[in-house]
């Protein structure tokens, strides 16, 4: 049981290894981006990346859980963000509502967590009455992950959808798909959250691992996902356009294109008088 | 860039005129607007509105264009709709 538990625990490291080692050259690349477009919506995107591989590391520094769940909160919020002033700006959403309700939704968990300190009271058991507010607990936990992942999952395959069949270049087209699709498998850990069980000794229980494997598992297709979505090799673009045609621009001296513009206008009279 | 010439073909749809010739006619515009300078490469959301409802508008009322105003404001809607184009077409 020892070795199965040691495994386990590799296991687990391996994909937290793999979660959080894309999302930092993520972050690098959309800072060097940033700097080349200084496009504005990206910064809360690189913070993101940022604060989600930080989250790891403040677990493994045995950081104070404020400290924890306020980086946590921040990543969230900034993915939230992102997804308003990329996807809808001077256009009605849900924004408002979706950053109140993450508000919400932390400030009830850092009171429930300041009475019952989970991983501790796991740890030591849980008492009858604390059992109830545990599952509140990982009902928060799931509603964060909801709120800020499935609304850019949303967003993404919608738009996906509407431009599908448009003369957009396929390689864009495949870049919300696969955007949207890994946000879509991250948010279905707020289901897989809510099957954490408290026993006191986690790794010897097959529920918390299975569980914390396809918690796992989500992770890291969200991260693998975004590294190919952000940073798709040339090669694959170009797979990808094979069948499509670029757009041509008419590069002509500005007196001699808009004369050009006037006849066409003009033939378009004509051939409407006609 | 994506978004300009997805722009540039809903304008030529509704002026019934080429599309590479309605490119030209965009990227003029944004230089109008936000001189020779700057890169399309750092355009954004709002340096593509006020493009539209200046500079463009401007082009258009040379070029002795009927229902502006109209052409404006779906070239606008448009532009609201697409605008996630702007991100993921230039990263």
């Amino acid at each position: 049981m020892a070795i199965l538990t040691e495994q386990t625990e590799l296991i687990l490291y391996f994909l937290v290894g793999i979660y959080i080692i894309p999302q930092i050259i993520v972050g690098f690349f959309l800072l060097y981006k940033f700097k080349k477009t200084r496009m504005i919506n990206l910064i809360p995107l690189v913070v993101f990346f940022f604060l989600n591989a930080l989250e790891v590391f403040l677990i493994a520094l045995n950081a104070p859980f404020i400290v924890y769940h306020l980086i946590v909160f921040l990543s969230n919020i900034s993915l939230i963000i992102f997804t308003k002033f990329t996807f809808y700006q001077d256009k009605k959403s849900a924004f408002k509502y979706i950053l109140g309700l993450a508000v919400l939704i932390k400030i009830i968990d850092f009171i429930l967590r300041s009475i019952v300190p989970f991983p501790i009271a796991v740890a030591n058991g849980l008492s009858k009455s604390e059992i109830p507010l545990y599952y509140l607990n990982l009902i928060l936990t799931s509603s964060m992950i909801l709120v800020s992942y499935s609304w850019f999952a949303y967003s993404a395959l919608t738009y996906y959808k509407t431009i599908k069949d448009e003369p957009i270049a396929p390689w864009i087209k495949k870049r919300y798909l696969i955007l949207g699709t890994s946000a879509f498998f991250i948010s279905l850990n707020s289901i897989f959250y809510l099957f954490l069980p408290y026993t006191p000794d986690l790794l010897n229980n097959p529920q918390y691992i299975v569980v914390a494997i396809l918690i796992s598992s989500m992770n890291v297709i969200f991260s693998l996902g975004n590294l190919m979505g952000w940073m798709m090799p040339n090669k694959l673009k170009i797979f990808f356009n094979r069948n499509f045609e670029p757009a041509t621009y008419e590069d002509l001296p500005e007196k001699e294109l808009m004369e050009k513009l006037k006849s066409q206008l003009s033939e378009k009279i004509q051939n409407g008088n006609n | 860039m994506e978004i300009i010439s997805y722009l540039s073909d809903f304008l030529s749809s509704q002026l019934n005129i080429s599309p590479p010739a309605v490119r030209g006619l965009l990227k003029l515009s944004i230089k109008d607007e936000l001189g020779p300078f700057k890169s399309l490469d750092k355009i954004s959301y709002n340096d593509l509105k006020t493009t539209i409802q200046d500079a463009l508008k401007k082009r258009l009322e040379k070029l002795e264009v009927s229902n502006i105003n109209n052409i404006i404001e779906s070239l606008l809607k448009e532009l609201q709709e697409h605008q996630s184009l702007i991100t993921m077409g230039k990263i």
